[in-house]
C-alpha cells in the first residue's frame, strides 16, 4: 500500500485544501481524510504539515475557520471558503493546469 | 489588497494579544483531530492503545506541530522580541553593578542630546502655540541686497504694497513691538505690547476667549480706535480676570483706551519666547510714537510680517510672486531701496535676525552634545566586549545545546538596546531637569523673555530612536565577538585564549573615546578662551560704576516738552543725590546688539559705485545726552561735546568717531564740516575716539552721535555714573523719577556692566555647555582606559606571573603596561589633536578673533589629557607590578 503513495509536491497541499473546502465546509481531519479518499489513496496529506496550512490560509483570508458540532457531536473547528479564496482556488488551479500541461508536454516529448 | 492587509494584521493581532486563547483553539483541534484519527484506527480493528499510537505518530508529535501552527500565525518575530527582552531583563539583572554603570554612562551621554534637542525642539521646531494651521504660517523677512546683510523689518507702505497685491498669501499681518504703560488706578504698569495690523487676529486664526478683535479698515482710520487686547496672562494677573473689563476703558499711554477684548490663553503672540501683554492697532501708531510719522515713512524699518499661505500655495511660489511685487514697486517708486528682497520662510517664532544665529549655534551644541553620546557608547561597547569574554562559558553551552548563532546574536543585541533605551529614558529625566534649570538662568535682556525648553513627545520619540540605532551599532561588535566560540574550545578552557583580538578592538575604542574627547575639551578651551578674550576687548568706554535704566518717555503719553523738561528735572535731581558724578542719556545702550542707522549725505564725499545711488551713506549713530562722554569715560580727541547749551532750537551739531574722520575727510580737519541726514544740516564739533557700538566682534566702523534734543527718540536709556555703589543707585533712580511723576511706570536698572554683558551670552552658554560636556567626556574617556588596561593586566595575570618567575622585576612589568596605555594615549592624543585642526574653524564666528588653533589651548588641554591619562594608567600597571608569580601560576 504504502509504494502507491505519492508525497505531496511543494506548494499543492494549499490549493487540495481550498479545493476540497470548495465542496462544503469541513474540519482539519475532514480534510485529510477527503482528500485521500478521493485520490483513491494516492495523495497522502502529511497530517503534521496540514494544520500549519490551514492556519497560513485563514491568516491570508482565504478560507475563515468557525467552531461548529461534528457528526459525532463533538466541538471542532470547522473551515470555510471565503469569497477571496474562491478567486485564489480559481487563479491557482488556472496556473496547476498550465505547470501541468507544460511539464506534460515536455516530458511527451521524443 | 488593502483588505487582505487589514485581514493579515488582524489575524496576527488576535494571535498576538490572545495568545492564551489560540493556544487554548489549537490544542482542542490537534485534540480533535486525534481522537478522530484514533477512532478511524479502532474502526479498523486495532486496540484502543494502539490506536492511540498510531493516530499521533501521524501527527507527528504534538508539540511540534503547535509549534509550526504557531509559526503560521506569523507573530513569531515580536513573541520572540519580547522573550529576548525579557531574557535580556534577567541577565542584566544578574549583573547589576555593570547595568547599573552602563546605564548610567548612556544616560549621561544621551542626556547631554536630549538637552540640546529639547532646546532646538523648543526654539525652533515647535510651532507658534495658539494659532490655526502653523505650518501654514510663513515669516516675510526684508533683506537689504546682494551684501547679505541681516534680515530686516519692513515700512508701512512696503507692508500695505504687499498686503494688497499678494493672492499666494491669503493674508499678511504686520507687528512691532511696543512698549507701553497702563495706568487703572495709581500706579502704571508697563506692559509689553505689539503694534498690531486689523488682520492680524484673523490671519494667525485666533478666537476671542473673551469680546472681540480689530475689526477690519481699522489701520486705515488713522488714530480713530483707541483699543486694546489683552493677553490672559496680563488679564489674569493686572485686571484679576475681570470679565467686566470688557468695553471699559484704562490709561494707555495716559489716553483713554477701550479693552475689546482678551486673547486666549494658549496665544502668546508670533514671537511666543518674548512675553506679550497686549495688543494695539496699528493705526494708533502716531498717536503711541509721536513725532515718527513711521506710518506714512516708505523707508522706514519697523515692522514684522507674517503670512499665511493660500491653499496649495508653496512658500517656493509666493517668494517668486514677492519678488515681483517688489519689482514693481522699485520701477514705479524711488523710496524702495534697489537692494531689497523679500525672504519668505516656515514661521519659526524666532524673529529673522535671530534665527540664523541660533540654528548655527544650538548645531554647534548638538554635535558637541553628539560626541558625548559617543563616548559613553564607546564606554559601554567597551564593557559589553568584556562581558562578552566573561560569558563565554555561557555562550559556548548555549551553541553546545543547539542555539543558532542568529539568535544568540539577536539576545545579545536585545540586551544592548535594552541597556541603551533605559539609558534614553535616564537622559530624559536628565534633559527635564537640565532644560528647567536653563529656563530658570535669569537673562538680563531689556524685553521679558520666556523659554520653555522642556523636552515634549518628540524629542522622546528622538531619544528613544536614537538609543534603538546606538544600541544595535554599539552591541553589534560585541554580539559578533561573543559568539565566536568553538563549543568544544569553550567548554574545555572556560576562560584563557582568544584575547588579542577583542582587546585590540577594545584599544581601538579608547583610542577614539581620547581623540573625541580632546576635541570636545578642546573646543571648550577655546570659548573659554574667547570668553576671556571677549571681556578683554577694548570696549573704548569704561562700564564700572554706571548705572542704566531704560525710559520710555513716549509709552508714558508724554509730549516732546513735557519729555525734555522730565529728563532736565531727572538729571538735576539725581545729581543732587550723593555720590552722583555725571548723569546722561544714550539711545540704542551700547553693546545690546540693536544698531539705529540713517542715510546721510556727507560733505565733499562722492560715494562709491556700490553704495547709495543718490550719493549718501548709510551710517551707524546714536543719540546722546550731555555729558555722555564724561559718564562713559570716551575721549573727546578733538573739539567738543554736546553740551546743555546745544538745544533744539540751537544751530543741528554732531559728533563722530575717528574711523568716520578717516574714512571720509582724510587728511581734512573735521571740525565744522557737515553731514546732512532726514533732519537736516548738522556740524560737526568734535571727534570721539573709537569704541565698540553693536557688538564686541564688530571691525571699526564710522559712527555718528546725535544731540537728544535736537533729535528726539521716544525711548532711551539712562545712564549714571557714580563714584560709590552702583547698587544702590538702583534706588535712587526710582525715588527721582517717582518724586517728579508717582505714575510714571517704575524703571528696573541694572548696571551697565551686567546690561553689555549680553554681548558675551551666546560665548557663555557656548563655553560652559563645551566645557562640562568635554570634562564629562574626558572622564568617561579616562574610565574606558583604565577598564581596558585593567581587564588587559588581568587577562595577562599568568603571562606577566611567568615573566616575573623568569626574572623580570616590578619595575620592568610596571613600565610595560604603562609603556602600552601611554601608546593609546599617544595615538588618541595625535589624532584628536588631527580632529581638532580640522573642526574647530567652524566655531570661528564665535570665537572673537581668537585663533581656531590658538597656541595656549593646543598646548596646555593635550598636555593635562596626557597627565590625566597618566594618573588612570599608573593604578593597573602598579597593580600588574603587584603580581604575585607563585599565585598566578597556581591559579592557572
Amino acid at each position: 500500500m504504502t509504494d502507491t503513495r505519492l508525497d505531496l509536491p511543494q506548494g499543492t497541499l494549499d490549493l487540495l485544501i481550498l479545493r476540497t473546502l470548495s465542496l462544503t465546509p469541513m474540519h482539519g481531519w475532514a480534510i485529510s481524510e477527503r482528500i485521500q479518499q478521493v485520490s483513491r489513496d494516492t495523495l497522502q496529506v502529511p497530517q503534521g504539515s496540514l494544520y500549519p496550512a490551514l492556519h497560513r490560509l485563514e491568516r491570508r483570508g482565504w478560507i475563515k475557520a468557525r467552531w461548529g458540532a461534528s457528526d459525532n457531536n463533538r466541538k471542532a473547528k470547522f473551515y470555510q471558503l471565503t469569497r477571496s479564496g474562491e478567486r485564489q482556488l480559481a487563479n491557482e488551479t488556472r496556473d496547476w493546469a498550465r505547470l501541468s500541461d507544460a511539464v506534460a508536454l515536455v516530458l511527451r516529448m521524443s | 489588497m488593502l483588505s487582505r492587509v487589514w485581514s493579515d494584521l488582524r489575524y496576527r493581532l488576535r494571535a498576538l494579544m490572545r495568545s492564551r486563547t489560540v493556544t487554548r483553539e489549537i490544542d482542542a483541534e490537534l485534540q480533535f483531530h486525534l481522537e478522530q484519527e484514533a477512532s478511524k484506527h479502532r474502526q479498523a480493528g486495532l486496540d484502543p492503545i494502539e490506536a492511540q499510537r498510531k493516530a499521533a505518530l501521524g501527527l507527528g508529535g504534538l508539540g511540534h506541530v503547535r509549534e509550526e501552527v504557531r509559526d503560521a500565525h506569523g507573530t513569531v518575530l515580536v513573541t520572540r522580541l519580547i522573550q529576548d527582552a525579557r531574557f535580556a531583563l534577567r541577565m542584566l539583572g544578574k549583573s547589576p553593578t555593570f547595568t547599573v554603570v552602563a546605564v548610567l554612562a548612556i544616560a549621561l551621554g544621551s542626556g547631554a542630546v536630549t538637552t540640546i534637542v529639547s532646546a532646538a525642539n523648543a526654539l525652533l521646531l515647535r510651532p507658534i502655540p495658539g494659532i490655526e494651521a502653523p505650518d501654514r504660517v510663513v515669516d516675510l523677512n526684508r533683506t537689504a541686497g546682494p551684501q547679505g546683510r541681516e534680515p530686516r523689518t519692513s515700512s508701512y507702505p512696503l507692508y500695505v504694497a504687499l498686503r494688497d497685491q499678494s493672492r499666494l498669501l491669503s493674508g499678511i499681518a504686520a507687528w512691532s513691538a511696543a512698549q507701553l504703560t497702563i495706568t487703572a488706578g495709581a500706579q502704571g504698569t508697563t506692559a509689553f505690547a505689539n503694534l498690531a495690523s486689523d488682520n492680524y487676529f484673523a490671519v494667525l486664526g485666533v478666537r476671542p476667549l473673551l469680546g472681540r478683535f480689530f475689526a477690519t479698515g481699522d489701520d486705515r482710520a488713522r488714530g480713530a480706535h483707541a483699543e486694546i487686547v489683552l493677553s490672559e496672562g496680563f488679564w489674569r494677573q493686572r485686571f484679576g480676570g475681570d470679565s467686566a473689563l470688557i468695553g471699559k476703558a484704562v490709561s494707555v499711554n495716559g489716553s483713554p483706551y477701550v479693552v475689546i477684548g482678551v486673547a486666549p490663553a494658549a496665544f502668546r503672540g508670533v514671537a511666543p519666547l518674548v512675553r506679550t501683554d497686549a495688543w494695539v492697532p496699528l493705526g494708533m501708531t502716531d498717536q503711541l510714537r509721536p513725532a515718527t510719522a513711521l506710518l506714512s515713512n516708505p523707508r522706514g524699518s519697523w515692522l514684522m510680517l507674517v503670512g499665511r499661505l493660500a491653499p496649495h500655495a508653496t512658500i517656493a511660489a509666493a517668494s517668486a510672486e514677492a519678488a515681483t511685487i517688489l519689482a514693481r514697486l522699485k520701477a514705479t517708486s524711488s523710496d524702495v531701496d534697489p537692494d531689497a528682497g523679500m525672504a519668505i520662510s516656515a514661521a519659526t517664532g524666532v524673529p529673522g535676525d535671530a534665527h540664523g544665529t541660533l540654528v548655527s549655534f544650538i548645531a554647534l551644541l548638538l554635535v558637541v552634545a553628539t560626541l558625548v553620546l559617543l563616548i559613553a557608547s564607546v564606554n559601554v561597547a567597551g564593557m559589553l566586549l568584556a562581558r562578552a569574554t566573561a560569558r563565554r562559558h555561557e555562550m559556548a553551552i548555549r551553541v553546545a545545546l543547539g542555539a543558532g548563532r542568529q539568535r544568540i546574536i539577536a539576545q545579545l543585541l536585545t540586551e544592548s538596546v535594552v541597556l541603551f533605551l533605559g539609558g534614553a529614558a535616564g537622559g530624559y529625566l536628565i534633559a527635564i531637569w537640565s532644560t528647567r534649570i536653563a529656563s530658570r538662568v535669569p537673562l538680563r535682556l531689556e524685553v521679558p523673555v520666556t523659554v520653555d525648553l522642556s523636552p515634549d513627545y518628540r524629542v522622546l520619540a528622538i531619544a528613544l530612536g536614537v538609543a534603538l540605532i546606538t544600541g544595535v551599532a554599539f552591541g553589534l561588535a560585541p554580539a559578533f565577538e561573543a559568539t565566536r566560540v568553538d563549543p568544544s574550545a569553550g567548554l574545555r578552557t572556560g576562560t584563557a585564549g582568544a584575547g588579542t583580538r577583542r582587546s585590540s578592538l577594545r584599544q581601538v575604542l579608547v583610542t577614539a573615546q581620547l581623540a573625541v574627547s580632546l576635541v570636545l575639551l578642546m573646543s571648550g578651551g577655546l570659548f573659554l578662551r574667547a570668553l576671556y578674550r571677549g571681556l578683554q576687548v577694548p570696549t573704548g568706554f569704561t562700564t564700572t560704576g554706571v548705572s542704566t535704566a531704560a525710559l520710555d518717555v513716549s509709552s508714558a503719553g508724554y509730549s516732546d516738552d513735557r519729555a525734555r523738561e522730565f529728563y532736565d528735572q531727572l538729571k538735576t535731581r539725581l545729581l543732587a543725590t550723593g555720590n552722583v558724578a555725571a548723569v546722561s542719556f544714550i539711545q540704542p545702550l551700547p553693546l545690546s546688539n540693536s544698531v539705529y542707522s540713517e542715510d546721510f549725505a556727507v560733505e565733499g564725499y562722492q560715494a562709491r559705485t556700490g553704495e547709495h545711488p543718490d550719493g549718501k551713506v548709510d551710517l551707524d549713530l546714536a543719540t546722546i545726552g550731555a555729558d555722555y562722554f564724561k559718564v562713559t569715560g570716551i575721549p573727546i580727541v578733538e573739539g567738543r561735546e554736546f553740551g546743555v547749551d546745544d538745544k533744539a532750537t540751537s544751530p543741528k551739531v554732531a559728533v563722530i568717531n575717528q574711523t568716520f574722520a578717516q574714512t571720509y575727510w582724510p587728511g581734512v580737519d573735521p571740525i565744522g564740516r557737515t553731514v546732512t541726514g532726514d533732519e537736516g544740516m548738522m556740524t560737526v564739533v568734535g571727534v570721539a575716539r573709537d569704541a565698540k557700538y553693536a557688538s564686541l566682534n564688530e571691525a571699526p566702523l564710522p559712527f555718528i552721535y546725535l544731540p537728544l534734543t535736537q533729535h528726539w527718540g521716544s525711548a532711551t536709556h539712562l545712564l549714571v555714573r557714580t563714584s560709590g555703589q552702583v547698587a544702590a543707585l538702583g534706588t535712587a533712580i526710582r525715588d527721582a523719577v517717582h518724586g517728579i511723576d508717582p505714575i510714571f511706570p517704575q524703571p528696573v536698572s541694572t548696571t551697565l556692566d551686567a546690561a553689555t554683558s549680553v554681548a558675551l551670552l551666546p560665548q557663555r552658554i557656548a563655553a560652559i555647555v563645551t566645557g562640562a560636556m568635554g570634562a564629562l567626556g574626558f572622564l568617561l574617556a579616562l574610565i574606558g582606559l583604565y577598564g581596558t588596561l585593567a581587564y588587559r593586566v588581568s587577562q595577562r595575570a599568568r603571562e606577566i606571573g611567568l615573566r616575573m618567575a623568569l626574572g623580570a622585576d616590578r619595575v620592568a612589568v610596571m613600565r610595560m603596561v604603562l609603556r602600552e596605555g601611554m601608546r593609546l594615549v599617544a595615538i588618541g592624543g595625535a589624532i584628536g589633536m588631527a580632529l581638532a585642526v580640522a573642526t574647530t574653524r567652524v566655531m570661528s564666528r564665535f570665537l572673537f578673533g581668537v585663533s581656531p588653533l590658538d597656541p595656549l589651548v593646543f598646548a596646555a588641554i593635550p598636555a593635562a589629557l596626557v597627565c590625566a591619562a597618566f594618573l588612570a594608567i599608573i593604578v593597573p600597571a602598579r597593580k600588574a607590578a603587584a603580581t604575585n608569580p607563585l599565585d598566578t601560576l597556581r591559579n592557572n
